[in-house]
């Protein structure tokens, strides 16, 4: 919402730098496991606040798919985190590219979207980060593009009522604020974001709102929370929705940091960037 | 008097913002939830409520995660662990050391005391996954229990599994672990007779409901193993049971998209693909007649129509129904006008 100086910035990065372990990785809080879905987070807070540089450079991720933490948990979630943070770090030689996009393209399925893990089923969140993944690794050619398109196009469910215009994950599922992120970044990472109707989206978003204590839910009425709201306005940012005429600050469809963040470290279109990679035909 | 329009809703984003940097902000997931109108001494009570919650859920972290500090490894700390990963599920690093105390305290045990001290793990598991059917870490740790298990009970896995679907028969972590089941049941059992098991299995659920996405998913996961197992001439046999199969489902739903994503997929597969899609051209064209405003049918025939294989054959007449049904489709789905574009554009070229 360009409000950055709402919160204390220093403060902000002292707590996030105090979450980094010994084994390089981030816990969710001072003094938990590492655990890679926290060290994105860390990873993506301190790109916003160009602090990257303060953090121990320790983390060696394994080549091949990768694993949440010691323990072994696979996913398509790991696979693009781990793509990300070694490219936002600059450590994109550290990592096997190959064997995380044979990983992905066995999660693929008969719809054209990606599960959790090869036999998983599609699950917008997943496509999400499948394609996000492939998108870094400059595969996004391996993608059944019109028929993945479609079946997230499908996920705008038209229901007359308060659920109008929502967005699900999965077929026969109800509407949810955080798709508008899941959902709208993968179209517009396939160059397909027009498929949907960002009128309608916009207004069940806004549907989601507490307007008594503030934030978004996941559905009309309901308790929000921070993870909807977030989702909920990064949804509607990519849509190129205005607020009282402003625009809201433009995001990367594959990292979810705002496009100067993502230029400024050459995410996007520098030499590995992943438009530079984005396949020929597809522009 | 409630201006319920979207512009003073998009002035409330930022009314909302000056509220969320100061105010206490729930950072839990809140799915489906519902807001409940309060009165002030409900509000007040809820909130005393809250506040001796979170008093209490303080006390277990701060015991559990002194505990660690200090390398306690013995079943009064694995207590503590219980007593939080009960108030609070999604807390990672309490799993963590509860198998890090778990594996200390096996260390003494004989092979049958491990086994019984790992089933009364798998019971408290079985005590808090059907609240939190949705917990990532749960999932894990279960997974961690039946590989650390001397002698694992996987067929009770899969039971557990089956009475599961029979109150959410479409929830992913559950098919997610199903097939890690039946992995494992591969290993000391037969894998082809385990394949024609599930894949038997996915058609009791689709007769359940033929909506049910997560077993046709499975369905098409399974199909290519079991048309090698059986062979050629079973295989042709259980196709024609696979289109019977989508005919009913598209019947007895034409407006869910699951069976016409399967024709479609099984419309790509095979040696057959060329009888199959005649065959599923049929049944969309069928169907129009019957319920003209069928969405997926006229999407299908247009696929049919406009498949590059076909325009061989594509006669004016067919062009000319499939920009009417474009226009159909954009009248009745106007949020997809722009794919319905898209499929336009693969008309035209032929004309």
């Amino acid at each position: 919402m360009g409000r950055f100086d709402a919160l204390d910035g220093e403060n902000v990065v002292k707590y996030v730098l105090s979450c980094q372990n010994k084994d390089g990785g981030f816990g969710g809080h001072t003094g938990h496991d590492s655990h890679l879905l926290y060290t994105m987070s860390a990873v993506q807070i301190l790109a916003l606040y160009d602090r990257l540089g303060d953090i121990n450079k320790e983390a060696n991720p394994e080549t091949g798919y990768m694993q949440g933490d010691e323990y072994g948990e696979t996913d398509t979630r790991f696979a693009f985190i781990g793509l990300a943070i070694c490219n936002i770090l600059g450590n994109i030689e550290q990592i096997s590219h190959e064997s995380i996009v044979e990983f992905v393209e066995q999660s693929m399925n008969y719809d054209g979207g990606f599960g959790s893990g090869p036999g998983g089923e599609s699950h917008a969140a997943q496509v999400y980060t499948s394609l996000a993944a492939l998108a870094i690794a400059g595969r996004l050619d391996i993608v059944n593009r019109e028929k993945l398109a479609g079946w997230l196009s499908e996920r705008q469910q038209t229901m007359v009522g308060p659920l109008a215009g929502g967005l699900n994950g999965r077929p026969q599922k109800l509407p949810d604020s955080c798709y508008s992120w899941w959902v709208v970044s993968s179209l517009s990472i396939l160059g397909r974001i027009e498929w949907i109707d960002a009128n309608a989206v916009e207004k069940f978003v806004l549907k989601c709102q507490d307007t008594e204590a503030g934030g978004i839910a996941d559905r009309p009425g309901d308790y929000p929370d921070v993870y909807h709201t977030c989702f909920g306005i990064a949804g509607l940012s990519l849509l190129g929705r205005k607020v009282n005429g402003t625009p809201l600050l433009s995001l990367d469809p594959v990292y979810c940091l705002p496009v100067h963040v993502v230029d400024r470290l050459g995410l996007s279109k520098g030499p590995n960037g992943w438009r530079t990679l984005y396949p020929k035909s597809w522009v | 008097m409630e201006k319920d329009t979207i512009s003073s809703k998009k002035n409330n984003i930022y009314e909302n913002l000056k509220f969320h940097s100061t105010a206490v902000f729930t950072c839990k997931m809140q799915h489906g939830r519902q807001k409940k109108t309060q009165t002030e001494a409900q509000r007040i009570e809820r909130e005393a409520e809250q506040k001796r919650r979170i008093e209490e859920y303080k006390v277990a972290q701060e015991t559990v995660f002194n505990g660690k500090e200090a390398g306690k490894y013995d079943s009064e700390i694995l207590q503590h662990t219980t007593e939080l990963l009960e108030l609070n599920p999604e807390i990672n690093t309490a799993w963590n050391y509860r198998r890090q105390i778990l594996q200390h305290l096996f260390i003494s045990l004989q092979a049958d005391e491990k086994q019984t001290e790992l089933e009364t793990e798998l019971a408290f598991i079985n005590s808090l996954i059907r609240k939190n059917i949705k917990s990532y870490w749960m999932w894990n740790h279960r997974k961690w229990i039946l590989e650390s298990m001397p002698t694992p009970n996987w067929e009770g896995e899969l039971a557990l599994i089956n009475k599961l679907f029979d109150v959410d028969a479409t929830n992913f972590h559950g098919w997610d672990y199903r097939r890690y089941v039946i992995d494992n049941l591969g290993t000391i059992s037969d894998m082809d007779s385990l394949k024609l098991k599930e894949f038997d299995y996915t058609y009791k659920r689709i007769k359940q409901n033929f909506s049910n996405h997560s077993a046709w998913h499975y369905r098409s996961k399974l199909f290519p193993s079991v048309i090698q197992i059986i062979g050629p001439d079973l295989a042709k046999k259980l196709l024609k049971k696979e289109v019977e199969i989508i005919k009913r489902a598209i019947y007895s739903d034409p407006d869910d998209q699951n069976a016409w994503l399967y024709l479609e997929w099984l419309s790509d597969f095979g040696d057959e693909k060329h009888k199959i899609r005649t065959e599923g051209f049929t049944i969309a064209k069928e169907l129009i007649e019957l319920s003209p405003e069928s969405k997926y049918a006229m999407i299908s025939v247009i696929k049919y129509i406009t498949d590059p294989a076909n325009t061989a054959n594509i006669t004016t007449e067919d062009i000319n129904l499939c920009l009417v049904y474009i226009l159909k489709l954009k009248a009745l789905d106007p949020f997809r006008a722009k794919m319905y574009d898209s499929l336009e554009s693969k008309i035209k070229p032929t004309c």
